[in-house]
């Protein structure tokens, strides 16, 4: 490991102890009330009860498959409407005033209208986080089809390229790391139209486990399951970077950084 | 392909090349710049151009005289507002197989390997994967790029990457080669490098080329005739065929000969530009 590294890595690890010493000193000197604060060493406890307790893994499970689900179909539909919408000017056009509308209404907000019309079940909380996803990726993929560098395009069809050919060999290719980095923003907003959903009416999930935490006073319990949701997102996050680097062999890094020239060598 | 003119004649050049293959014919064409709002400002007018097969011609003259607009509406990227052009006797109506185009920048694709940058035209039409990659190799060699197959545009030098660009140009084989100041981006000792090496490659190929440049060295180096272009409105206000034996250099020093063929041009583009 380079020695850079592990400076940062010694100096995040101090953050850690210091915050959280803090926290728990501040605790035990009686400078803040456990009831309202907890404390990392209540917190901890509470992870170790929750993580036992009978429906934790159908709570888990429920939270990963309706913001999987809602990842997925919003994803999925955001990322084809983006390609077609900038394949197809004309129609992007005319939708651009309802899209711009949808856009900046604060989507949570239809959460009670989802569960209203789906009910407390998982369908709800999988709709809201897909309707949070597919804007965002919409957006975002039209922005990396567009960016696509013109004089790849113009190489593209001087050499022969077809539509077909011209969108497979040059704009997937070209868009995908800018694609990708939408999906990893979408995997967090999936959880948070998840989470919300579940926090305004469900009988499982995460979301549900903290208003019920909250609602019943207790703290640790609660910031316990904001640990979890946490570790889940973050484990999520990495899942996206491992699957882009499946997908595009590296091929983000070399596109990331396309002003780094190498010495001059031998070669001119 | 020696089918016989109806048009000749029209500039005095063409009566000593009738019978040659004239592989483009640019005939009255001119073409108006139209902005939304604003009234169609002429780029170029009544420009005739003919180039014989494996004839090198470079195009010179100030910024803006509509050379590029001429080169790209032969390459059927632009439809000009006026005349007509054919190439190997068939009209322009569109971008052909059969030319290749090189600009100044290079359009390589960061992800893919110089070699599959290289073979891309190739893969466009269909060739095998083994064959196209062969023929990539071959013209990565010419170019002087063997050893750097597998590398990335990001790890290649700016020099680098116009001679893989080029490969890229040469390695669908064209007919016709249009190239838009390809060199222009290169400093000053890499551009005589590879004026030096495309030399060497262009003078055992020996393909149609024109070639846009503002460099008055670079176009008397390179070129068996230098068309120069007035300002905007651009029109052809001269034509020097260059003398200069071949196999050239750019590398070399030069002749007297070049010296006043050099001045000569320069005192036209200045008439050209309006200066005294």
């Amino acid at each position: 490991m380079k020695r850079s590294n592990l400076i940062v890595l010694a100096w995040q690890a101090a953050i850690a102890v210091v915050v959280l010493g803090a926290w728990e000193a501040a605790i035990r000197l009686g400078y803040l009330n456990p009831f309202w604060a907890s404390s990392p060493s209540r917190i901890a406890g509470a992870l170790l009860e929750i993580v036992r307790e009978p429906l934790f893994l159908s709570h888990v499970t429920t939270t990963l498959y309706e913001l999987l689900a809602g990842f997925f179909i919003g994803a999925g539909l955001g990322v084809a409407t983006g390609f077609v919408l900038a394949e197809c000017p004309l129609i992007e056009r005319v939708v651009a005033p309802y899209f711009t509308a949808l856009n900046s209404l604060p989507r949570v907000a239809l959460a009670p209208l989802f569960i209203l019309w789906l009910g407390i079940g998982p369908w709800s909380k999988i709709v809201i986080a897909a309707t949070l996803v597919v804007f965002i990726i919409i957006g975002n993929t039209l922005a990396a089809a567009r960016n696509v560098d013109a004089d790849m395009l113009t190489v593209a069809r001087l050499l022969g390229a077809r539509r077909g050919q011209l969108f497979l060999k040059v704009v997937l290719p070209a868009a995908a790391p800018v694609v990708f980095a939408g999906l990893r923003l979408g995997v967090i907003y999936a959880m948070l139209g998840t989470v919300v959903g579940e926090m305004i009416a469900a009988n499982r999930g995460l979301g549900y486990m903290l208003s019920f935490y909250a609602g019943s006073f207790q703290v640790s319990q609660l910031m316990a399951t904001l640990v979890l949701l946490v570790a889940l997102s973050t484990a999520l996050s990495g899942a996206t970077s491992w699957l882009e680097r499946r997908l595009t062999g590296g091929r983000r890094r070399a596109a990331a950084s396309p002003k780094t020239n190498p010495p001059e060598g031998a070669k001119p | 392909m020696e089918t016989t003119r109806e048009r000749t004649g029209a500039t005095g050049s063409s009566d000593a090349l009738a019978g040659a293959g004239m592989m483009i014919e640019a005939l009255g064409v001119g073409h108006d710049y139209r902005a939304p709002g604003l009234a169609p400002t002429p780029a170029l007018i009544d420009t005739d151009l003919r180039v014989r097969e494996g004839e090198f011609v470079a195009l010179v003259g100030p910024s803006g005289c509509g050379k590029t607009t001429l080169l790209n509406a032969i390459a059927g990227l632009v439809m000009p507002s006026r005349g007509r052009i054919t190439l190997a006797a068939a009209p322009v109506t569109g971008i052909r197989a059969d030319v290749g185009y090189m600009f100044a920048r290079d359009g390589l694709m960061p992800w893919r390997s110089a070699i599959d940058n290289v073979a891309f035209g190739l893969e466009l039409r269909g060739v095998a994967a083994t064959e196209r990659r062969e023929r990539a190799r071959k013209y990565l060699a010419l170019v002087g790029l063997e050893g750097f197959a597998e590398h990335r545009r990001g790890e290649l030098s700016q020099g680098m990457r116009q001679r893989v660009a080029l490969a890229r140009t040469l390695a669908t084989e064209p007919a016709v080669i249009l190239m838009d100041e390809p060199f222009a981006a290169l400093d000053a000792q890499t551009k005589v490098i590879i004026q030096d090496e495309f030399l060497k490659i262009w003078e055992q190929f020996r393909r149609t080329v024109v070639f846009v440049t503002h460099d008055i060295v670079e176009a008397v180096t390179l070129a068996d005739r230098v068309i120069v272009f007035s300002g905007r409105p651009g029109r052809i206000i001269g034509e020097f065929p260059v003398d200069i034996p071949r196999p050239r250099t750019a590398s070399g020093a030069h002749d007297a000969a070049f010296e006043h063929l050099r001045t000569e041009i320069w005192t036209c583009l200045r008439q050209g530009m309006g200066a005294p």
